[in-house]
C-alpha cells in the first residue's frame, strides 16, 4: 500500500511539475514573433525541401545567419520549423516528378509518383500532408511527455544493438524489390558495394579508389540520389514526349482527371490513419537513436504498412497507404531527433549538429544541465514544434493548391529540362565540387539502365544508406569484444532484433513463394 | 544435347542474359578488382579486414546472378517493358549532348553550359518556339544563379575561359 501510495505521489508530483513547466514554456512561446517565425520557417522549409538538390541541411544552414539578431527561442523555433517544413517539402517533387526533394522522400516517391501518373496527384499530396502532420504531432506529444525517460533509451543502444537494428532494417529491401526479389537483392548488393568505395573507416586504407583523389571520400549521397531518380525520369519523359509527337503537359499525359481524384476522402484518411500512427511511432523510435535519421524511418514505416495492409499488392502500384506510412515515418523523426540533442547534448545528424551550433551561439549548452537552467526554453521549443503541425497543414494546403496546378500544367518540354539544370546546380552546391555533378550524371545513367531492365532502384538506395552503418556496427562491436561474436548474443535488445530479422526474412520468402505459385497457376489457367 | 538445348532455350531471355553479365562482373570483382583495389594493411587488433564486406558482397552477387540466370525466364515473363523504357536515338543523342554540356562546364562555366543544356533538352522535348525557349532558359539560369550564388553563397564555376572576368 505504501509503495502504491509513493508511486502515486511521484506521478502526481511529476505531472504537476511538468504542467507548470509546460505552462511557462507556452507563455514564453506565445508571442507574435515566435508564431511568425514558425510559419515563415515552415514555408521556407517546404519550398527548399521541394527543390531537388537543395538539402535540408542547406535550408537550415542558410537560415542560421538570419537568426543571430533574434531571441533564442525565436531563432530555435525558426530553425526547427525550417527542418520540419523541409522534411515534408521533399514529398512534392517526389509525388509530382518522381524526383525526391530530400532523401527521406524517396519512400514517398514509390507510390506517390504512381498515384500522380493515375491522375491522383492531389490525393497523394493531401495524404502526404496529413500523414506528415499526424506523424509529427504524435512524435512531438510523446517526446514532450516522456523526454527525460527517452533520453535514457539512446544510452542503451551501443554497437551490438546498433548492428542488430540495422540488420533488421536491411530486410526492408525484400519488401521494396518490386516484382523480382532476385533483381531487388542484386540491386541491394550493388548499393552496398558502391557504399564501400572510399577510405576504410577503421584502418584508413583505400577501397576502390582507382587512383582518383575524389573517390577517397566515397560517393556523396545527395548527387547519387538525384541521379538515380531524376535522370531516368527525364529520359522516360523524353521518350513519352516524342511518342506524343511534341511537347505536352503532365496532365495531358494523364488524361482527364476526375475532380474527386484531387481530394482526399474521409474514408481514405481513416484507412490510412493506423499507418500514420504506426509511422509516427517508428519515426519516434528511430529519431531517438543518433545517426539513423529520417530516411530509414520512412522505409521502415513503409515496409511495416505493407505487411499490415489489407491490400499489400497495391504497394508499389499507387497506394495511398504507402504514401501515408512513408510520410508519417519520416516526419515522426522531427520531435524525437531533438531527444539526444536536448537530453544528452549529442547531435543525431547533420541538421541537429547545425542546431547545436545555434544553441551555442545563444550561450545555451544542451544536455542534462539545460533541464535545470533553461527548462522554459525547452518547453517553449516543444510548443513551437506543436505549432509547426498547424503551420504544416496550412502552408501545405496553399502549396498543394498552387504547386500542383503549376507543375501539372506546365509543358514537360520546360519542366524537365529545368529539372536537369537544377539537378546540376544542386549537385554541385553540396560540396562545391564538379565531381558530384559527374556522380549525379553517372548514377543517372546507372538508374536509367536499371529502369530499362526493370531493376528497382529503391533497394540500391536503402543498401547505400544502411550498408556503411551495418559495417561500422559489426566492426566496432568486434573491436570492443576483441573479436568475440558472443557480444551480439549477450544483449537482449540485439537478440530481439535478430529474431525480428529472421521472422521478416521468413515472411518475405513465404510471400514471394506464394506469389510465384499464384502467377504460375494463373498462367496455367490461361 | 537435349538438356543443353533445353538449358540454352531457358536462358535465352533478357533477365538470364542480365544474370550472366552480373555473374561475369561479380567474378571479375571477386578475383580481380578487390585484390587490386582494396588495400589490407594488416593492422593488429582489427578483426574484420577492409576487404571482408566487398568480398562477401561479391560472393552474394555471384550467387544471386546464378539464380537470375536460372530463373530469369520466370522473371522476364512477369512483366512487359513499356515503350518509354527503351533506349531510342533521342535518348542516346541527349545522353551524349548532356555529357558534353557537363564536360564543358570546366571551360565555359556552369551558367552557359546550363543554358545550352536547357535549350537542347527543350528542343528534344519538342519545344518549337526558339525565342521563347531562349528567354525561358536565360531567365531560369539567372534565377538559379541568384539563389545559389547570392543566397546560398555557392561559388558557381565560371569556367577556365571566363574565370577572373566576372
Amino acid at each position: 500500500m505504501e509503495l502504491i501510495s509513493d508511486m502515486l505521489d511521484a506521478i502526481v508530483t511529476y505531472a504537476v511539475t511538468y504542467t507548470a513547466h509546460f505552462k511557462s514554456g507556452l507563455l514564453l512561446f506565445l508571442t507574435f514573433k515566435n508564431v511568425l517565425a514558425v510559419f515563415a520557417g515552415v514555408t521556407i522549409g517546404v519550398f527548399c525541401g521541394s527543390i531537388p538538390g537543395v538539402s535540408i541541411t542547406m535550408a537550415v544552414a542558410l537560415t542560421l545567419p538570419f537568426t543571430f539578431s533574434m531571441e533564442p527561442l525565436t531563432a530555435l523555433s525558426l530553425l526547427m520549423a525550417v527542418y520540419v517544413g523541409a522534411i515534408y517539402g521533399g514529398s512534392f517533387s517526389a509525388i509530382l516528378l518522381n524526383t525526391p526533394g530530400t532523401p527521406a522522400a524517396a519512400a514517398t516517391a514509390i507510390d506517390g509518383f504512381k498515384l500522380s501518373q493515375q491522375g491522383k496527384a492531389g490525393k497523394a499530396l493531401h495524404m502526404a500532408n496529413w500523414a506528415s502532420c499526424v506523424g509529427d504531432l504524435l512524435s512531438t506529444i510523446v517526446v514532450i511527455l516522456v523526454l527525460p525517460l527517452l533520453g535514457g533509451i539512446a544510452l542503451y543502444f551501443k554497437s551490438p544493438e546498433y548492428f542488430a537494428l540495422i540488420l533488421f532494417s536491411i530486410t526492408i529491401i525484400g519488401g521494396v524489390s518490386g516484382k523480382s526479389m532476385i533483381k531487388g537483392l542484386i540491386a541491394g548488393g550493388l548499393g552496398f558495394l558502391v557504399a564501400t568505395v572510399g577510405v576504410d573507416p577503421f584502418v584508413g586504407s583505400d577501397r576502390f579508389g582507382f587512383g582518383v583523389l575524389q573517390l577517397t571520400a566515397g560517393f556523396s549521397f545527395v548527387p547519387l540520389l538525384i541521379g538515380l531518380f531524376a535522370i531516368p525520369e527525364i529520359f522516360m519523359q523524353l521518350n513519352r514526349s516524342r511518342q506524343h509527337q511534341g511537347a505536352a503537359t503532365i496532365s495531358k499525359h494523364i488524361g482527364v482527371i476526375d475532380p474527386e481524384d484531387s481530394k482526399l476522402s474521409m474514408a481514405e484518411f481513416l484507412v490510412s490513419l493506423p499507418h500514420m500512427i504506426r509511422g509516427g511511432f517508428v519515426g519516434l523510435f528511430v529519431g531517438i537513436i543518433p545517426g539513423l535519421g529520417a530516411t530509414p524511418a520512412a522505409f521502415f514505416s513503409y515496409e511495416l504498412a505493407r505487411k499490415k495492409s489489407k491490400n499489400p499488392e497495391t504497394f508499389g502500384e499507387g497506394s495511398l497507404e504507402g504514401v501515408a506510412a512513408a510520410e508519417a515515418g519520416n516526419n515522426g523523426v522531427n520531435g524525437s531527433t531533438l531527444v539526444p540533442l536536448l537530453a544528452l547534448g549529442i547531435p543525431g545528424d547533420v541538421v541537429t549538429a547545425v542546431m547545436l551550433g545555434a544553441f551555442m551561439i545563444f550561450d545555451l549548452q544542451p544536455g542534462p544541465l539545460m533541464f535545470i537552467q533553461h527548462i522554459d526554453i525547452i518547453f517553449g521549443l516543444f510548443c513551437a514544434l506543436l505549432m509547426c503541425d498547424v503551420a504544416l497543414r496550412l502552408v501545405g494546403m496553399v502549396f498543394i493548391k498552387y504547386v500542383q496546378k503549376i507543375v501539372t500544367n506546365l509543358s514537360t518540354s520546360v519542366i524537365f529540362p529545368a529539372i536537369f539544370v537544377l539537378c546540376v546546380f544542386g549537385s554541385y552546391s553540396i560540396n562545391n565540387n564538379m565531381f558530384d555533378v559527374l556522380v549525379m550524371f553517372c548514377f543517372g545513367l546507372v538508374g536509367l539502365v536499371m529502369t530499362i531492365f526493370e531493376i528497382s532502384t529503391i533497394p540500391f538506395l536503402i543498401a547505400f544508406v544502411l550498408g556503411p552503418m551495418l559495417e561500422k556496427g559489426l566492426r566496432r562491436s568486434l573491436s570492443i569484444s576483441d573479436g568475440d561474436f558472443m557480444i551480439f548474443f549477450t544483449s537482449p535488445i540485439a537478440l530481439g532484433f535478430f529474431a525480428l530479422t529472421m521472422a521478416t526474412v521468413f515472411s518475405i520468402a513465404r510471400g514471394s513463394a506464394k506469389r510465384r505459385k499464384f502467377n504460375s497457376d494463373t498462367a496455367l489457367e490461361k | 544435347m537435349k538438356y543443353l538445348e533445353k538449358f540454352r532455350k531457358r536462358i535465352a531471355n533478357r533477365d538470364s542474359i542480365l544474370g550472366l553479365i552480373f555473374l561475369a562482373f561479380s567474378i571479375i570483382l571477386f578475383f580481380g578488382i578487390i585484390p587490386w583495389q582494396v588495400v589490407d594493411p594488416k593492422v593488429a587488433g582489427v578483426f574484420i579486414a577492409p576487404d571482408f564486406f566487398p568480398r562477401a558482397l561479391a560472393a552474394c552477387l555471384m550467387f544471386l546472378s546464378a539464380l537470375l540466370v536460372i530463373y530469369g525466364h520466370a522473371t522476364s515473363a512477369e512483366f512487359e517493358r513499356s515503350a518509354d523504357k527503351r533506349i531510342t536515338t533521342a535518348t542516346v543523342v541527349s545522353i551524349l549532348s548532356l555529357f558534353t554540356a557537363i564536360w564543358a562546364i570546366r571551360w565555359i562555366g556552369m551558367m552557359p553550359s546550363g543554358f545550352l543544356a536547357m535549350i537542347l533538352l527543350m528542343r528534344l522535348f519538342g519545344y518549337s518556339n526558339w525565342k521563347r525557349a531562349i528567354l525561358i532558359s536565360v531567365g531560369f539560369i539567372f534565377v538559379l544563379f541568384l539563389f545559389f550564388e547570392r543566397v546560398a553563397s555557392v561559388d558557381i564555376p565560371r569556367g577556365a575561359l571566363f574565370d577572373g572576368l566576372f
